[in-house]
This record gives structure tokens, sequence and C-alpha cells, in this order.
């Protein structure tokens, strides 16, 4: 029962939530596709997703659109994000994932103890 | 808050010194900038007090030399922040009115209303100059207004937004979004040259107005507006560049006069009325005279300033904002190449000094000033609110993605400051992040929330706190997750789980230290009532003052006409003398201070007399 606990706080986090997404498919784009149709597939969505265009319904959306391009627009997080993917689609099946990962702060991090 | 269907909504620019409105007109296609009763498009944030009556706005400002104890403003300076705050204590020294420290160190300005001391704190100031502006619109629009989008410094802390929306509250008004100043400007400019910019244009804006400056980055692409980089000072604006011309026109007075001035608030008031038009003289002029005639001990005090001197004198504010735009670039990501156009907003943004400093800084001559510095915030403000409203027709559909100023974190051990969300993150936005607990057999753990970038957590600006406590007493650097969400309204809230049991707590920032609780909010709406009660009560009072004068003044010239005046019975002609008498002194006595009856009283037996004797021969 540990286990199914532990899955469903991930599931409550968006940063382990967007890796459950394949990002290049939420944005509807080619893993290889350049930076400029990243950020066009980002702004298309959020015309549509925002919550002061599609109200509260559109909340979750923005979070884990925002999230996204934050990992897609920048050069390193992206690399590490396609390594990830890359590894993640050897395992398949495989659920040890870590917990948070090179995108929301480096794996090396002294991360300080908490009081 | 999104989507409100509550009809119109205004767009408010909240300034430290002059306040704006504006509305989105849907038959029109485009927005109004709302004049005030006196013709003005801005209206100072100035709230004064008398013996007699309360005044918000030009007549506040107006008398502020002959009643600078107390006439009010600069609330936004001190909105938000704590007593002992270094920057309320420095300030305090400069104002004319007193503040003192109120429960929570909480400051409370004095001052005295019709002959009583009275306390307020900035919130309810604020919300006085915002029920000005709504009833400025409401005037205009010939409606109520319930609904408005209030801006503020996109540097603005988590405290200081809140207290804004309290001032919202208090003044009765629903604030469906509180936006940032620069993006505000943004969306002005943006809808201004859309039709001209096909591709994706970087603009940069400087907004340097009357107590603060921002600057933004933006990129804006067809109808997205979105924000990569914010940075400021809460505390530097046209104020300051005041404060620093009465300082050297003060020392100025003790060497040639000999006489000490700087205890004398009218005398300072007065100067820095003189200071502040000068410098609007050396933004076309290169050069100003100062003339203030029986300045103080009967001296009549006339001087000049240069524009060098200007410059030199307030080169060290200058500086300060070109670091600030070096900062923002960096945070950027961006090369100040890059940047397609720098707009000016802002009152300040006008100095001559500052221009060059851009031009030099940017390498290019071309700022762009196609849009109202003194307006193009409360313009941005308009749209968003038709943006936010239900069933406003024709708005322009633009999305604005903001980010946030402050980075957000959590204590961990030794004090450390352990960001969660990083400055200029787009919103909404959620985060969660483990955390291991700092000592064996902990079962409890203390989650502090703080704002800012110092590494120290508690020199940061603490936003609440709360505790995880009743999990089973575990190893040192047993796991818990925490997570921040900001929603698209920048209210953040904070959660906390550990994982093995599933115990979870978590708060919603609203009800921080020092901040109103919704007791005090609703005793100052009451209290707001009562004041515009009064205010309306005086209003009354003297348009029936009036009135008495009219028909005392009617009488009068009707009994001088002998052959009327005859034909009265010696009674009536008794009765109506007295009347008479007893209006002019109502008018001129000391009987001011009675009820508002007893002239309405009189004023209603003034007209029965004057129908039943003088009507016809009218």
């Amino acid at each position: 029962s540990n286990a199914s606990t532990s899955t469903l706080t991930c599931k409550a986090s968006s940063s382990s939530s967007v890796i459950d997404f394949d990002l290049y498919e939420l944005l509807g784009i080619d893993s290889s596709c350049d930076q400029s149709e990243v950020k066009g597939a980002y702004r298309n969505l959020q015309k549509r997703c925002h919550p002061d265009i599609a109200g509260p319904a559109g909340h979750d959306m923005a979070i884990i659109l925002n999230e996204a391009y934050a990992i897609l627009s920048d050069p390193n997080a992206r690399h590490a994000y396609d390594k990830e993917q890359a590894k993640s689609s050897e395992f398949k099946g495989f659920t040890g994932r870590p917990i948070y990962s090179v995108w929301c702060g480096s794996e090396s991090e002294q991360r300080a103890i908490f009081v | 808050m999104a989507k409100e269907d509550q009809g119109l909504a205004i767009g408010i620019d909240l300034g430290t010194t002059y306040s704006c409105v504006a509305v989105w007109r849907q038959d029109h296609c485009r927005v109004d900038i709302i004049h005030n009763d006196q013709g003005h498009n801005t209206t100072p944030s100035f709230v004064a007090f008398t013996d007699q009556e309360r005044m918000i706005g030009n007549a506040a400002k107006n008398q502020a030399a002959t009643n600078p104890q107390n006439t009010v403003f600069d609330a936004k300076r001190l909105i938000g922040r704590k007593y002992s705050d270094p920057v309320v204590q420095k300030d305090m020294m400069l104002w004319p009115f007193k503040v003192v420290a109120g429960a929570n160190d909480k400051p409370m300005i004095t001052l005295n209303y019709k002959g009583k001391e009275k306390q307020f704190c900035a919130e309810e100031i604020s919300s006085m100059v915002l029920v000005k502006m709504r009833q400025i619109a409401e005037d205009y629009l010939e409606t109520k207004v319930k609904n408005a989008v209030v801006t503020v410094p996109a540097y603005f802390n988590d405290s200081q937004r809140k207290s804004t929306i309290d001032a919202g509250t208090i003044a009765g008004l629903n604030i469906i979004r509180i936006i940032n100043e620069p993006t505000a400007a943004a969306i002005a400019y943006g809808l201004d040259r859309r039709i001209n910019c096909a591709g994706e244009r970087n603009i940069f804006i400087f907004d340097l107005g009357g107590g603060t400056f921002d600057v933004s980055i933006l990129t804006i692409k067809g109808k997205i507006f979105q924000v990569k980089a914010t940075a400021g000072n809460t505390h530097l604006g046209g104020e300051d560049i005041d404060n620093r011309m009465v300082n050297y026109f003060v020392e100025k007075i003790k060497k040639e006069k000999k006489v000490h001035i700087s205890g004398n608030p009218r005398a300072l008031r007065r100067l820095r009325s003189a200071c502040e038009r000068a410098k609007r003289t050396l933004s076309h002029a290169v050069s100003a005279t100062i003339e203030v005639d029986g300045l103080f001990n009967g001296i009549d005090f006339c001087s000049s300033i240069t524009r060098a001197k200007f410059e030199e004198i307030n080169m060290e504010l200058f500086n300060q904002c070109m670091e600030t735009i070096e900062r923002c670039l960096a945070d950027a990501k961006m090369e100040k190449r890059s940047m397609h156009d720098v707009v000016l907003v802002g009152g300040s943004s006008r100095i001559p000094k500052v221009q060059e400093l851009l031009q030099d800084f940017f390498e290019r001559k071309d700022l762009c000033k196609s849009i109202n510095p003194d307006e193009a915030v409360a313009y941005g403000a308009a749209v968003q609110a038709a943006l936010l409203s239900v069933g406003i027709k024709n708005v322009p559909d633009v999305v604005l993605l903001d980010v946030i100023p402050l980075s957000l974190g959590i204590e961990t051990k030794g004090d450390i400051m352990s960001v969660m969300i990083p400055r200029n993150t787009t919103i909404p936005v959620k985060r969660t992040l483990p955390y291991g607990i700092a000592y064996d057999n902990q079962s409890s753990v203390e989650i502090v929330v703080y704002e800012g970038e110092r590494t120290r957590a508690s020199e940061n600006n603490l936003l609440g706190s709360f505790s995880l406590s009743g999990f089973p007493k575990a190893p040192r650097g047993h796991p818990f997750d925490v997570c921040f969400a900001i929603d698209e309204n920048g209210i953040l809230s904070v959660s906390a789980k550990e994982k093995t049991t599933g115990i979870s707590n978590k708060i919603i920032i609203t009800n921080d230290i020092g901040r109103l609780s919704t007791e005090e909010i609703y005793r100052m709406i009451q209290k707001a009532e009562e004041y515009k009660a009064e205010d309306k009560k005086f209003l009354r009072k003297a348009e029936t003052i009036n009135k008495i004068d009219y028909y005392a003044y009617k009488i009068k010239k009707a009994l001088e006409n002998e052959n009327f005046s005859l034909k009265l019975w010696s009674e009536d002609r008794k009765k109506i003398s007295s009347a008479v008498t007893k209006a002019t002194e109502l008018r001129d006595g000391d009987e001011q201070e009675e009820e508002i009856d007893v002239f309405e009283d009189h004023l209603e037996e003034l007209i029965n007399l004057f129908e039943r004797f003088f009507e016809e021969s009218d």
C-alpha cells in the first residue's frame, strides 16, 4: 500500500505528472522540431486553454503547458528531457522513476534538510 | 475570480501620486480614459481632512499647503509594509502627516477630522482614492460600477498586492484581477501597434512613475503577450526626485538666508510644490526658477536651478534605474540589441536625462513615445477588465502570460531559503519537491513560506507558515513532499504531505501577518460608509445654505419694492423680516455646527413665505 500512496503523490505534483505525458505529443509537435515551432505550438494552445479565455476549466491545462514550455524552451532542460525519455522508453513498464529530475533541480544538488 | 457577469468593469491605475481610470466601450470598440470633474485625466492620490469635511483628489491636493498635517498622500508607499520597515522610517521623516505604530507593527496615519483625532491604515486611504476613481467612472458612464481591474507595480510583493485587494474591498469594489503596471502598459502599446507588427516583437517597458519603478521584457506575437522577465524598485520615482530637490533648496536656504525650514510643514509643502513644477519645466527648458513668496518668517524665496544641476543631484537615482535594466535583461537571458521597441511609461520617463541614458544604453535613438505615459497603464487595465467580464462585445482577444516577480520558497535547516519557484516563472504554476526531515525521531515539521531573493530565509518577506505533524517518529532524512501552486490571480497555496501515512496539511496564503482580517475589513467598510454619509451630509448642508441665501436675497429685494411692501399686513411683514434675519444668521453665524434639520426646516419656511406672498409678483 506504501507504493500506491507514493504513486498518488507523484500524480498530484505537476512536475511529476508532466513526465507522464509525452511533452511533444502534448504540444502536438515532432520531437525533432526547432525552438520556434515549440513556441508557436505553446502559444496556440494557451490562446485556447488559458483560464482568462477558457475560464477555470483551463487552469490545469495552463499549468501543464507552462511546465512543458519551461522544459522544452530551455535547450539544456530539453536535452535532459530527451535523454530521460530515451532511457524510459528502454525500460518501458519499469516503475523505478526518480522522484524529480534535472529540469526541476539538479540531481547532484545538496538539498538542504528541513528544520 | 475570472469571468464576472455583473456588467461593466473598469480599469484603475492606482498610482503613488496620481491615479487614472479607463473603460472599454464596446459600442465604439475603444478604450476611453475617463476625465474627472475638473476635466483632468489623472486625479491626485490625495485625501485631506478638515474641521468640516473630507476631500479626495484635486480638492485635497490644492489645499495641501494650508493643511499639511491632515493631508495624506503616498499611501502606496505604506501599503503592505510594516512600521519598522526602514523604508517607512525614512519616508516618515519627510511626510508632514503623522504615522504611528499600530497593532502587529502596522503603520497607522494619525490626523484630525472634525476636531477629533482619527487613525487610518494605508488600505483605508487607498480605498478612499479608489472610491473617488469609481465615482469618476460612474458619473461618466451614468451607471453603477462594481467590478474593477486594479494595477500594481510589477515588483510589488505578496503582502503589498493583497493589501491592495483589501483596499478595493473596503471601497466596495469587486477586484476581479490585480495586474502588473508594465504589463498593462504593454497591452496599450501592443494594441496600438498591432496592425504594423506581423512577426514576433520583443518589447522593453520602462515604467518610471511617481513612486515606483518597473521594467518588463515582453514578447508580443499576434494576440499573445508573454512576459519574459520583470525587475524594479518599489521605492523609486518622481517623489524621490522631488525629495532631492527639496533637500537641495533647504540646504541652499540654510546657507543663504541662515534659516532652517525643515521643521515647518507648510513651508516644506510649498517648496515641494514649487520643486515639482520646476522639475516639469526642466523637461523642456534648460533652467527653471523657483519662487515662493512668504516662504518662512516673511522671507520671499526666489532661486533657480539648471538642468545640469538637476541631473547632478539625481544622478544616483538614474543610475539605479540603469542597474535594474541590466538585471532584467540578464534574467530574461536576452541581449539588449534584440529589443525591437523601448517603450516609455510613467510621468518621470519624460526627464531628458533618463531618455538620454536609455538611448545610450540601448544604442538607439528611437525610444517609443507613441502612447501616453500617464494613461497607458489604465488603458491596459481596462482592456483586461473587459476581457474578464462576460458579455462585453468587441474586446481585443489578447492572452496575458505574466510571471511572478519574486522567488518563492521555504525555510530549511540553518535559515537557508530553499527556492521552490524561481522569480520570472510564468503563472499559473504548480510544483512539488521532496524534502527530508532534519533530525532523528522528529514527528512534526514547520513549513515557513518566504518570498524574496536573499539566501538567508529570515531576510526575505515572510508569507506564512503551517505545520505538518502526527506522523510516526522517523529517522533523519525521512522524505515528505512540499507543493507550491500559484493560480492566474497570483494567489499562492502551499501544501505538504508525508508519504507513508498520507498525512497532509495546506494553507492558502491569504491572511498573512500584518494583513487585515475579515472583521477588520468589515469594520473599515462600515467606517467608509459613515465617512461617505458625512461627505453627503456636508454637501447637502452646503447646498441648503446656498438655497437659504438665494431665497432670503429674493425676499429682501421684493420688500425693497415699496408698492408691494405696503400691500402686506404689518403682521406678515414682521414675520417675513424675522425669517430673513434668521436666514442671515444661519448663513454667517457659528451655527454651522447645527444639525442639517435646522437648515432644512428654515429653508422650507422661507420657500413657503416666498410662494405665499411673492410668487405672483415675480
